[in-house]
């Protein structure tokens, strides 16, 4: 009897265990990056940064764009170049 | 004996020399004109009819079937543009013919052969689509593209046309359209997949067309003559079923 109780507890806490795991595994999944990583991850080398944001459009159109990029005053965003296309460039994710 | 008729041969050939390069002038100006003007005047309205559910059909290739399925499909029929389907999503399929081009300078306004489909997003249906229509009318009334430009001017200023609404765009991604008798892409296609946005007039800097290796091409469909529409076209790389379309 208290054989069968034991077997019986011990499959319950294992299924358990097993179902926290899927769960947890699947939250970490779909929410990969939970917080903001530190600052710095997230900041490149200034002349890559220019580069990058210009190399969105062709040339024709960046070369006379104004760049911004990220600097650690995120209220005042850097103007990096002179703009005379009015258009403006900047890295990220395309919004 | 021989300089007495000398005089008289010689007006004689410059006389041929003169009609001879009139008659080769004429025909050069003949040629040049039928180059120039290949669809002087609207066809019979047959040539620009096509079966109906053949163009339900190419209405609906315009866009990917996930769009297309639920939109509305109009067709062209004797009277001008009809609901040939219902649609539950806002957008609106059709295929548009040659006088959907420029008024100007524009050789191909009667082509019997242009056919573009095109599904209309709601924000276009509602604001762009309505220009398609009135062509239309016009064109089954009989009007020149003269009268047909100066009634589209005075529609716009009675705001019995619509402003383009802020989104508007289209799909033209039908493998089977045919836009002109010239080659659009490298490949000599008169065809070309890509998506349309509608704004009003602008400075079309704005939208890099036009600019080398950029994607945007300003359509000179409308551009202000008369309509005040600006339509820039991007390549899709892909028709409607998704196989790979040229991109230049």
């Amino acid at each position: 009897m208290n054989g069968q109780k034991f077997n019986a507890a011990a499959s319950l806490i294992f299924v358990l265990i097993f179902i926290t795991g899927v769960a947890l595994r699947a939250q970490d999944n779909k929410t990969p990056y939970p917080n903001m990583t530190p600052l710095d991850q997230y900041l490149m080398d200034r002349d890559a940064e220019i580069a990058l944001a210009r190399s969105a459009a062709p040339d024709a159109i960046s070369r006379d764009a104004k760049v911004l990029v990220l600097g650690r005053m995120a209220t005042k965003p850097f103007t990096a170049s002179s703009r005379r296309s009015g258009i403006n460039r900047r890295t990220g994710n395309g919004r | 004996m021989i300089r007495k008729k000398f005089p008289m041969v010689v007006p004689l050939i410059l006389a041929l020399i003169v009609a001879f390069g009139w008659l080769w002038q004429m025909q050069a100006q003949d040629s040049s004109k039928d180059n120039k003007t290949p669809y002087p005047s609207m066809a019979p309205l047959e040539r620009y009819l096509m079966d109906r559910d053949a163009e339900i059909a190419m209405a609906r290739s315009a866009a990917p079937e996930s769009i297309s399925r639920d939109a509305e499909i109009v067709v062209l029929g004797q009277h001008g543009y009809e609901t040939a389907v219902k649609g539950k999503n806002g957008f609106v399929c059709d295929v548009e013919r040659s006088w959907m081009g420029p008024f100007d300078n524009n050789p191909e306004f009667w082509n019997p052969k242009v056919r573009g489909a095109g599904c209309y997003n709601p924000q276009a249906a509602r604001s762009a689509l309505p220009i398609a229509y009135l062509r239309t009318k016009m064109v089954l009334a009989g009007l020149s593209p003269a009268q047909m430009a100066d009634r589209i001017k005075a529609a716009y200023a009675k705001k019995e046309l619509p402003p383009v609404e802020p989104g508007a765009m289209s799909f033209m991604m039908s493998k089977q359209t045919y836009l002109t008798d010239a080659g659009l892409t490298e490949d000599g296609a008169h065809n070309m997949a890509h998506v349309m946005f509608f704004t009003p007039l602008m400075d079309t800097a704005n939208w890099g067309a036009n600019l080398p290796k950029s994607p945007v091409i300003l359509n000179p469909q409308f551009n202000g003559a008369p309509e005040p529409v600006e339509v820039y076209m991007v390549l899709t790389g892909a028709w409607s079923d998704g196989t790979p379309a040229p991109l230049n």
